[in-house]
């Protein structure tokens, strides 16, 4: 149907967003592929080598298997930030993807994450990166015959994972002003085999920033400290180009993407048991 | 005079219980009916075409693309309209319907008719005007200056409105310390939750709306000022309209709605959206204090010296906010305010609950703090010292126009032996802030968790915590506008209507009137009903605001159920009790008794006396109805009520965010007719103050004066889960003489008292003062603009 009708057809998931788009004009479709009962895509799925979760995820059901793994916990805490409650039981974890906006909750944990989204077209599935997958404002990989199928998180198999995620925001209802993630793998060896870092809000598109990555990476968790983590986060805040908007300026976004993935990194460490002096 | 009776609100049957307030079911099951959920037969809906360009004339306006909209029923343009000024209440509009001058972005300029909201979306949208583009001013500076465009024919600037007590002189040279301000306020916005709608429908030259507003009779005054037909012909009826702030009384939207309805010959709704009632209707002026103060070493002060701005919009026209700190700080002897109102091209402003004590007010609880700090002395007990208690003068009396006039003419009309029971004027005639602070400080461990000035209570990491104190005072209702009346009717059964044209804004008024009425009758609570927007069946009444409501009209409205209860004993006394003196009888649970039981043992229902009525009078009359008898004692001039706030806040100095960890509000409003719904005004008020505090702020664009975030994602409300879910309120009740079985206001002291408190709790955690809002960024460019002061 998505090909049929081209460019006049949407994909409606829980509608959250797509009702505010509609409303401001920003988006005018004459057909809406509604994907609510699509029940083969509302699943996560904890393996052994990685996490699934269907685009059709309902963020409430997100929230709700913290218990079935760390990762999830960490997902599941983000979710809470979001939205308000009833909201939630209708957005989903794909259409927060797909609608890409640069200040989304979930988007930089799936960067930081190192996570892929598998795109499903007439020609089969598809994978690309979830840095790869934002392109610009309310932009992604996805074609427009294609829909996203579900999000996988890689679980390593020489180690363990731990991530947090850090924002700013006003009110308990709110959009992020800035925000950040970051993830870290340590290996069996007690040395940090991987760092994925996120930075939301200050680009059109989720940031990561590998120099920062690698500035860490290769170190013993044994001897992470404090002002290391703080020069990692301040290498990758180098990345954001923040702007300034009615929500807040371009300096304090700037100032504070550092602070928030300095903290995010601070929470990741600790959650593995590091000790941080 | 009258004694002050200090049990006057005690052992009361229906006054001081906690009843459930009338609508609680309507409201839970989602029945009530708000203006937008209001319609009539066969009515169409109306879009005003709004003003692009912040100051400009029209000169052209063509509607021929709309004609061809189907569904299209008509235009309303200025050559339409009447040209004549119309008034809200407090002037906080004053102006034409339409004059064919926008003097903001998104000023009301013209309006079309269609059979469908989208069809009139689309017409609006299809009517072409012209413009001759005028110069135009946001900035109030600027607009004070000669060679500045004017945006009135009146001119930019109101004549200052000013109080000066003493000699500031004397003043300056007896103080040890001094400190100075100047200090901006941004816009706060009503941000109501429910929109607004207004119908209008013709009956031959008669008109009815249908409208939500807190004040009926303002409403159909404006509405009889801007097309000069008679009041009787105007039938306003206000339905409730969610919390309103003073956001919805009389407005220039119903106005064209009336005028709409005229010309096309149909009802019409105007219905409001989000972003039209955040930037087109009103809002909290932007302000500006500058001033200073001064105290003696021993912390007492010696003089106040304001000069203070507000900027009323395109068609706010007021030149006085809240002068109730002055009356506050009374026990300093000398001072000097002035007050300058002054229009720009920005969206009107006027009067948002609690105005002046929210920016004046808190410029002076800053610098009373500063001058505390400079002296040593914590802040409860500076202003223990330094605020007033009853019998102390009230300072507004020196104002130097208005009050003191309009009072004298005021009292000069009543005769002698209607002012002998008056409480002496010019004086504080109860309460005062000690017992609060002194209760307060005392239940929130005040001396046990005080550091000192500019010291946390608490550390860690970029962690600081804090603790504050705020006051805030108001009067209880004005009498300058005309006296508030309401009326009581007792029917056939013995059940009572009053009838109190405050309308409901989710105060709870409408249940609290209803208690006074209940009591002063001996009536349980259902069998009292109120009406309380028609105002074909209402006498005029100023609405809620001021903080009048409980006091003013539910003065009245005990008046009205006095009269009404003298009527009835009267019918008793001659027809079952022997022709006794009707004072000797009583009412009690919906029967008339005698005082001395042992005198007279029966007891007669209210139904059987109007039933004696009845056969009395020959079928004439099957009612009582009963109003005021005496005129109101002039409560500006002796009644006030106080709040008094404690909180502590957690500042993360890193990002600046603040956090509320708790909240004491203690509260001074004579006695409380109903606990429940007070203490909802309290917290309601106290987590508004805390949004003014932290997030609340409009955001204009600088080279247009529109508003840029006229949307509740990006205006922030604090929601309930960011205020303290156990704070908590304390009453302290001194009964007021006059008020109702001792009730004073109530709705506009505790959002001053949680302003500065949060303010000073904020400055006690991190050491700065912030201006507010005390945003997560400002708060950051606070500490390092202070940090760089040091460096
Ligand atoms: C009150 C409120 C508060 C909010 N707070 C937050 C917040 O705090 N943080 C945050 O990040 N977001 C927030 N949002 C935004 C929103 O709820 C989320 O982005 C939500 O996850 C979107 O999911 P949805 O299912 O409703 O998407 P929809 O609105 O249905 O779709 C969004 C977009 O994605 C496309 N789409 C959806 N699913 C697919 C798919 N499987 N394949 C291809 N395209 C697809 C749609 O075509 C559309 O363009 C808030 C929204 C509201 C209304």
């Amino acid at each position: 149907m998505l090909a049929e009708h081209g460019p006049d057809a949407m994909i409606w998931a829980g509608g959250t967003d797509m009702t505010l788009h509609w409303q401001r004009e920003k988006v005018s479709p004459t057909v809406c592929v509604d994907i609510r009962d699509v029940s083969q895509l509302d699943f996560i799925e904890v393996g052994n080598d990685a996490i699934r979760i269907g685009a059709m995820t309902a963020l409430a059901t997100l929230e709700r298997a913290a218990g079935r793994h760390h990762i999830l916990k960490m997902l599941s805490d983000i979710t809470k930030l979001m939205c308000t409650p009833q909201t939630r039981t209708l957005a989903t974890v794909g259409g927060n993807m797909c609608n890409a906006s640069p200040a989304a909750d979930l988007s930089p944990a799936f960067v930081a994450l190192d996570a892929t989204a598998v795109i499903f077209g007439r020609n089969g599935t598809r994978e690309v990166t979830a840095y790869d997958f934002f392109v610009g404002v309310n932009r992604t990989a996805v074609a427009q015959d294609e829909i996203l199928q579900e999000v996988t998180i890689p679980l390593p198999s020489d180690g363990e994972i731990h991530g947090s995620y850090r924002r700013i925001d006003r009110t308990v209802v709110d959009i992020a002003l800035v925000n950040g993630s970051a993830a870290v793998t340590v290996g069996i060896d007690g040395v940090i085999s991987k760092v994925g870092l996120g930075l939301g809000a200050v680009a059109p598109i989720i940031l990561n920033a590998p120099d920062a990555s690698a500035a860490l990476e290769g170190t013993s968790l044994a001897d992470v400290t404090r002002d290391k983590l703080a020069e990692v986060a301040a290498i990758a805040a180098r990345h954001a180009k923040p702007i300034t908007d009615v929500r807040a300026s371009a300096g304090y976004r700037q100032d504070m993407v550092e602070v928030m993935l300095r903290r995010a990194l601070e929470d990741a460490i600790t959650n593995h048991g590091g000790k941080l002096r | 005079m009258a004694k002050h009776d200090k049990n006057i609100g005690k052992g009361l049957k229906v006054v001081g219980h906690g009843l459930h307030v009338k609508d609680a079911v309507e409201k839970v099951t989602g029945t009530i009916r708000y203006g937008v959920d209001y319609e009539v037969q066969n009515m169409v809906h109306g879009r005003i075409i709004r003003c692009p360009h912040p100051h400009a004339r029209i000169t052209r306006i063509d509607a021929s693309k709309a004609e061809d909209v189907p569904g299209f029923i008509g235009i309303l343009t200025h050559d339409d309209v009447p040209q004549n000024d119309w008034e809200a209440a407090w002037f906080n509009y004053r102006g034409k319907v339409l004059d064919g001058v926008g003097r903001f972005v998104g000023d009301d300029m013209a309006a079309v008719a269609a059979t469908t909201p989208e069809a009139a979306e689309k017409a609006a949208e299809l009517v072409e005007i012209d413009y001759e583009l005028l110069p135009a001013v946001f900035c109030m500076e600027e607009a004070r200056k000669d060679g500045a465009p004017q945006i009135r024919d009146e001119g930019n600037e109101r004549d200052p409105y000013g109080v000066a007590w003493g000699d500031v002189a004397v003043g300056k040279a007896a103080a040890d310390h001094t400190v100075d301000c100047d200090i901006f306020y941004e816009s706060q916005q009503y941000a109501p939750l429910g929109r607004n709608a207004c119908i209008a429908e013709w009956m031959g030259d008669r008109v009815n709306v249908i409208t939500s507003s807190q004040t009926p009779s303002e409403l159909r005054d404006g509405i009889h000022e801007a097309l000069g037909i008679p009041l009787s012909k105007i039938r306003v009826q206000a339905l409730p309209s969610g919390s309103s702030f003073g956001q919805w009384w009389s407005n220039n939207f119903m106005m064209i709605a009336v005028l709409l309805a005229r010309k096309v010959g149909k009802a019409v709704k105007i219905e409001l959206d989000n972003e039209e009632c955040m930037a087109t209707v009103k809002r909290r002026h932007q302000e500006r204090t500058r001033g200073s103060m001064g105290c003696t070493a021993e912390g007492e002060l010696t003089y106040f010296e304001f000069d203070h701005l507000i900027d009323n919009g395109g068609y706010g026209f007021k030149d006085d906010v809240g002068f109730f700190c002055v009356d506050m700080w009374g026990k300093n002897g000398h001072g000097d305010y002035q007050i300058h109102g002054i229009n720009t091209n920005m969206v009107t402003a006027g009067c948002m609950r609690g105005v002046g004590d929210c920016t004046l007010g808190a410029s002076v609880e800053r610098m009373a703090d500063q001058l505390a700090e400079k002296v040593g002395i914590d802040p409860v007990r500076f202003r223990i010292k330094n605020q007033i208690v009853a019998g102390d003068e009230l300072r507004m009396q020196h104002s130097r126009h208005n009050i003191k006039g309009a009072v004298d003419e005021y009292i000069k009309n009543v005769p002698e032996h209607l002012r002998k029971d008056w409480p002496e004027l010019f004086k504080l005639s109860a309460g005062g802030t000690r017992a609060l602070l002194e209760l307060g400080s005392e239940h929130f461990g005040w001396d046990q968790r005080w550091k000192g000035w500019a010291t946390p209570t608490h550390s860690d990491g970029s962690i600081r915590r804090g603790i504050g104190v705020g006051t805030g005072a108001h009067v209880c209702g004005v009498e300058f506008e005309g006296a508030s009346n309401a009326m009581v009717r007792m029917n056939p059964d013995g059940s009572a209507k009053v009838h109190a044209a405050v309308g409901r804004q989710g105060a709870g008024a409408e249940t609290t009137q209803a208690m006074v009425v209940a009591e002063e009758l001996g009536l349980p609570l259902d069998q009292v009903a109120i009406e309380t927007g028609d105002t074909d069946s209402c006498p005029w009444n100023h609405g809620s605001l001021a903080s009048s409501t409980m006091y003013r009209t539910g003065w009245a409205s005990r008046e009205a159920a006095r009269d009404v209860k003298r009527q009835l004993l009267a019918i008793a006394a001659k027809e079952f009790f022997d022709n006794v003196d009707p004072d000797e009888l009583d009412v009690d649970d919906g029967e008339v008794v005698h005082r001395d039981p042992a005198k007279h043992n029966q007891r007669i229902r209210f139904a059987d006396v109007l039933s004696e009525l009845r056969s009395e009078t020959l079928g004439q009359t099957s009612s009582i109805t009963g109003s005021p008898r005496v005129p109101m004692p002039p409560s500006t001039t002796f009644a006030r009520q106080f709040g008094a706030q404690f909180a502590e806040v957690e500042v993360d100095v890193e990002t600046g965010q603040i956090k509320l960890l708790d909240f004491l509000c203690v509260q001074d409003s004579g006695t409380v007719v109903n606990p429940q719904v007070l203490k909802n005004q309290i917290i309601g008020a106290a987590i508004c103050g805390s949004g003014f505090a932290i997030y609340e702020e409009m955001i204009f664009d600088q080279e247009t004066g529109a508003l840029e975030n006229g949307n509740l994602l990006d205006y922030k409300l604090l929601r309930c889960a960011d205020f303290p879910h156990d704070a908590e309120v304390l009453f302290v009740e001194d009964p007021d003489p006059v008020g109702p079985f001792g009730a004073r206001g109530a709705g506009e002291s505790p959002i001053a008292a949680g302003i500065a408190a949060v303010a000073q709790a904020v400055h006690n955690a991190i050491g700065v003062w912030v201006d507010m809002p005390m945003t997560p960024e400002r708060v950051v460019a606070a500490i390092k603009a202070e940090r760089d002061r040091h460096t």
